[in-house]
Parts: structure tokens; C-alpha cells; sequence
């Protein structure tokens, strides 16, 4: 009898137990409880780094590390019927590795509410699967699968890898570029082999979101530590009726908020910002943007730093712009921006846009809101030319031409 | 004329079964197969005779569904493929399979199915004249005919036809 041991639904578990439907090894999966069974001296021992899925086989194999367990239980030819293929075969399950699995954990598992939603690190992992799926588009146009004409390892693992991404988050519009992949992908997740251990393998309808309360569920008790980023994001609604009662009073007085002058306009900020956050920015937040954008009340303004040889390090450039983030707070109600890093370490620029209330440059309002902007170039935009609605496009996306700069890292003031 | 003695000799031995006598029959010369028991008359007919009397009856398809996908292309395949006289009438077919096939494998469910032989063997004589750039605009259906001419036990007697699995033309 060979043994696998590993929590259910594992999509690593999945790639050894289609190769053994194909060897036809017969694996024995015990009941598994992750945390408590892979943490018995006794497992530990077998397997010092106490992952899953882990095999064991009566006359003593053991292995650990889900692509060389499928490796062990696969026929000869899924293996690459000779040296080149067999390469091939390798090469593939790295490219799922390296380019599928990061980028599909940061993207799904939020949705999942096994880890914290960040924007910027899910647009980041959008890109990256769009460029891996674009790769195989490519590839899987003249070939039905990836190496040789019969379904080998490297179909098998790139398939699991590829699993969540389309049960969870590729919808049809999403996944409409890339038509060889996803033939490729419905004939295997339907073959009898895959079938059998998979399950009927249903694709996305609609993208899944952060859910937060499952992360809330799933973290709430067990991991303080873990707890405290999403404490700063619940808190202030229960707290602010005391706080409020405490600390404004004093901030009132010396305040006033300095847009107060400045009439109101049809743009909600707040409801521009709950779409620019919750919503994906290029089909719907931009849409949003220049449906709702009122440029009677509103303006424009794309900002450059002024002196970017100082700029050394990408982060210190990162830390400079928090920074000034922090130190305009007190505009925060009635502006919204992005400012973007482009270039590397050693050679970078900042620049970016911004949409405040009012026509003149809103710094000038109030003395706290002058730290930072003489250090930058401020060039108010006209918001009915097309160059200004591609820059502002691009600014807000993090995506496009930028004018030839080469983008690093983004952030949003909101 | 498509050779459907070597087609049926080819699809009998892809199933491991025995071909029976050959002939064509009448004014328009209906392909007929002797069995034990009689005739079988007709391409489509004979072949899915010899496949429902081999052990891969999965060919014939393993769903309602597949199976009248099976039926379909098959009636396809003597219908529309073998009678295409001219030129364009060819390019039109070409062009249709290569569209059916951007999204699918095979021509009924994700596996090899009579089907699929029964169009490979039917669109040979055509491949073996096209180039590469032609074959290259029909890229899905070329993708297919390359993945059947590697089944095991498919091509037998058939040319190996030679694929680019790197377009260059477009």
C-alpha cells in the first residue's frame, strides 16, 4: 500500500493523485488534520518540514514536494518520452511554479479569506497570470498538449496549478483571450483520470472578491498578531461616537476645513473612492470616474518631482510619498491621487495625478498642507482633452505608456 | 474519390477487428463491406460497424451527446468533405472545421472518438497538398490533424504530414 497524506481538495495533493490514475498506483489517503497530524513526532520524523502533501510507500520511499511525488507515481512516458521531452515536461512544471502559483495565491486566496486583501499586490497578480496565460496561448495554439501528443506531467500539474484561478476568478470575459488555454484546460479537468479525483470541474461565472468576513472567521480568534491590520480597518466605526466626543472639539477650532469655502459640486469624493477601491478601476472605476467627474468644482493636476537625482532607493522614493501622504491629511476629504515611481534603484522619477476640490492649487488653503508640495512641479491639467483623460487613465490604473517611463510602484492618497 | 478500402482496412485495424471483403455496388458505386452475417453499405455505417465490434466502444462516444456528436461529423465527413468538387467548396469546408475546432479538442467530448479518425482519414488527401502557409490559416484544424496523426495505431499506412508548431506567416 503507498500512503498520501495531505488535507482535502490540496490542488499540490491533486497532481500525484491523477498520475496515480494514470499509473494506476492505488494510494491510500488517511484522515488528515493540518496542524495536528503533520506535527506528530512521528510525521516529523518521516517528514522533517512537515508539509503536505508527503508519501510514504510500504518499502520505505518517502518524499515530500508535490511535483516529485506525481513524478514517482506517473507512467514512464508522462514523463517525456525522451530527453528533450522529458526537459520539456520539467520546464513546464517550473513555469507553473514560478509564474502560475504566486500569482494565483495572491489573487484567490483573499477570496478564500485565507489572507488579507491588498489592492495594489492583486492588480499586481492580475498582470502577472495574464502574462503566463498569455504564454501558453501562444504555445497550446498549434499543439493540443504542451509536450509531445499525449497528456504528460507537465499537463497534469500545470492543470492543478491552474484549477483555482478558473473555478474562482477568471471569468468568461477574463479568460476570453486566451481560447487554446482554455480548450486545453476543459479537455483535461474532463478526462476520467482528472475527473475522478477532481471532481466535475465547474468554471468561474463571476470573479470572486475579497470576502471578509471568512478572513475575519478564519483569523479572528486563533492569530492576534494577524489580527491587527484588519482591527485598523473595523475599528474606527464602533470607536468613533467616544473618540469624537474627546477629540474633536479641540480640532475644530484651529481647523476649519479648508475647503469649506469651495462649493461642494455634484462629485461624491467618498462614493468615487468606495468604487476606486472595491471595484475592478479599468471596467467600472474609470467608467465611474469620468461619468460622475464634475469639472465646474473639480480640477486636475499631474505633479513632478522636482529634484530626482536625489531619488536613491525605490522605497526611500516609497516613503517620501507616504510621507507627504500623511502630512495631507487634512485634504483627504475632498482629493483623491496617485503617485507613481517609475525607473529603478538609483534611477527614478515621481510624478502623478491629483483631483481636489476647487480650482487653485489646493495647497495654498491652509499653511498644514505646505510641507511637501513646493517640492514638486504642479501643472493643472484640462479636463476635456483626450491627452488628459489617457494620462489620467493610465495614472489611476497603474497600466500603460506613462509617456515611455517605466513603472515600478504606485500609490493612492484616498 | 477518397480510397475507402485503405480508409476501412485503416479504421478496422485501429479497432482490432477484421475487415471484411470490399466492393462497390450500383451506378454510384456504394461502398459495402461482407460480414458474417451480410452486407454493411456505406462509409459511415461500416465504420462504426467494425468500432461497435471492437473493445473501444468509447470511440462511438460515451454520452447521448457525443454520440450524436459522433453521428453528426460522420454524416459530415461523407456528406460535405467527399463531396467537395471544387476548389472553393474544399476552402469552405476547411474552414468551417477549423472554426469548430478553436474551442475543442476533438469533434465529440474531450477524447478521440470514430469522428475524429473517420475526418482524419477523409481530409488526408487534402492536407497532403496544402502548404505550410495554407495550413497555417487553418491553424486549430491543423493543430487537430497533427494530435490524430500521432494517435497510437491512427496514421498506419496514411503520409506523415509535416507541421510548424512555430506560426510565420502572419
Amino acid at each position: 500500500m503507498q500512503t498520501l497524506y495531505t488535507y482535502p481538495e490540496s490542488f499540490r495533493a491533486y497532481k500525484a493523485q491523477i498520475a496515480a490514475q494514470y499509473s494506476g498506483a492505488k494510494l491510500d489517503v488517511p484522515e488528515f488534520k493540518l496542524g495536528v497530524t503533520n506535527k506528530t513526532e512521528e510525521f516529523l520524523k518521516k517528514f522533517p518540514l512537515g508539509k503536505v502533501p508527503a508519501y510514504e510507500s510500504k518499502d520505505g520511499v518517502l518524499l515530500f514536494e508535490s511535483n516529485a511525488i506525481a513524478y514517482y507515481l506517473a507512467t514512464d512516458a508522462m514523463r517525456g518520452a525522451n530527453k528533450a521531452d522529458a526537459a520539456a515536461v520539467q520546464q513546464w512544471i517550473s513555469f507553473g511554479d514560478s509564474e502560475v502559483v504566486p500569482g494565483s495565491c495572491t489573487w484567490v486566496y483573499p477570496c478564500l479569506g485565507i489572507m488579507q486583501y491588498n489592492k495594489q499586490n492583486t492588480e499586481r497578480a492580475k498582470t502577472e497570470i495574464k502574462r503566463a496565460l498569455g504564454v501558453l496561448n501562444d504555445v497550446l495554439l498549434t499543439r493540443t498538449y504542451l509536450v509531445g501528443e499525449r497528456i504528460s506531467l507537465a499537463d497534469i500539474c500545470l492543470c492543478c496549478n491552474l484549477l483555482a484561478l478558473y473555478q474562482m476568478v477568471l471569468d468568461p470575459e477574463f479568460r476570453q483571450p486566451y481560447g487554446n488555454v482554455n480548450r486545453w484546460f476543459t479537455t483535461l479537468v474532463n478526462q476520467p483520470q482528472f475527473k475522478t479525483v477532481i471532481g466535475e470541474v465547474k468554471l468561474c461565472e463571476k470573479m470572486a472578491q475579497f470576502d471578509a468576513k471568512k478572513y475575519q472567521d478564519l483569523h479572528g480568534q486563533s492569530k492576534p498578531e494577524k489580527k491587527k491590520p484588519e482591527k485598523k480597518a473595523e475599528k474606527p466605526k464602533p470607536e468613533k461616537p467616544k473618540a469624537a466626543v474627546a477629540d474633536e472639539p479641540p480640532a475644530e477650532k484651529p481647523s476649519k476645513d479648508p475647503f469649506a469655502a469651495l462649493p461642494e459640486g455634484t462629485f461624491v469624493m467618498d462614493d468615487w473612492k468606495k468604487v476606486y477601491s472595491n471595484e475592478d478601476t479599468k471596467t467600472v472605476a474609470m467608467p465611474y470616474f469620468w461619468k460622475n467627474f464634475d469639472k465646474e468644482n473639480y480640477s486636475i493636476w499631474y505633479s513632478v518631482y522636482k529634484y530626482p537625482e536625489d531619488l536613491k532607493m525605490i522605497f526611500m522614493s516609497c516613503n517620501l510619498i507616504s510621507g507627504m501622504f500623511q502630512r495631507l491629511d487634512r485634504m483627504r476629504k475632498h482629493a483623491f491621487g496617485s503617485a507613481i515611481v517609475f525607473g529603478e534603484n538609483n534611477n527614478s522619477t515621481i510624478s502623478g495625478i491629483w483631483i481636489w476640490r476647487g480650482h487653485e492649487l489646493a495647497f495654498e488653503l491652509s499653511p498644514d498642507l505646505q510641507i511637501d508640495y513646493e517640492s514638486y512641479d504642479w501643472k493643472k491639467l484640462d479636463a476635456d482633452s483626450p491627452e488628459t483623460k489617457k494620462m489620467v487613465d493610465e495614472y489611476f490604473e497603474w497600466e500603460g505608456e506613462f509617456g515611455g517611463k517605466k513603472f515600478n510602484q504606485g500609490k493612492i492618497f484616498k | 474519390m477518397a480510397d475507402y478500402g485503405k480508409e476501412l482496412s485503416a479504421v478496422a485495424s485501429y479497432f482490432n477487428v477484421k475487415c471484411g471483403q470490399i466492393s462497390f455496388t450500383g451506378n454510384e458505386k456504394v461502398v459495402c463491406m461482407k460480414t458474417q452475417t451480410g452486407t454493411v453499405k456505406g462509409l459511415a455505417t461500416i465504420s462504426r460497424h467494425l468500432a461497435q465490434n471492437s473493445s473501444k466502444q468509447k470511440c462511438l462516444g460515451t454520452c447521448p451527446l457525443d454520440q450524436a456528436l459522433v453521428s453528426q461529423w460522420l454524416e459530415y465527413r461523407v456528406l460535405q468533405v467527399d463531396r467537395c468538387s471544387r476548389e472553393d467548396d474544399l476552402h469552405r469546408v476547411l474552414k468551417e472545421l477549423n472554426g469548430y475546432l478553436s474551442d475543442r479538442t476533438y469533434f465529440a467530448g474531450p477524447y478521440l472518438t470514430l469522428a475524429d479518425l473517420s475526418l482524419y482519414y477523409g481530409l488526408h488527401r487534402t492536407f497532403v497538398k496544402l502548404s505550410f502557409q495554407e495550413k497555417e490559416k487553418y491553424i486549430h484544424l491543423s493543430r487537430w490533424f497533427n494530435q490524430i496523426q500521432h494517435e497510437n495505431n491512427a496514421r498506419q499506412k496514411f503520409s506523415a504530414i509535416q507541421f510548424l508548431k512555430t506560426p510565420i506567416y502572419q
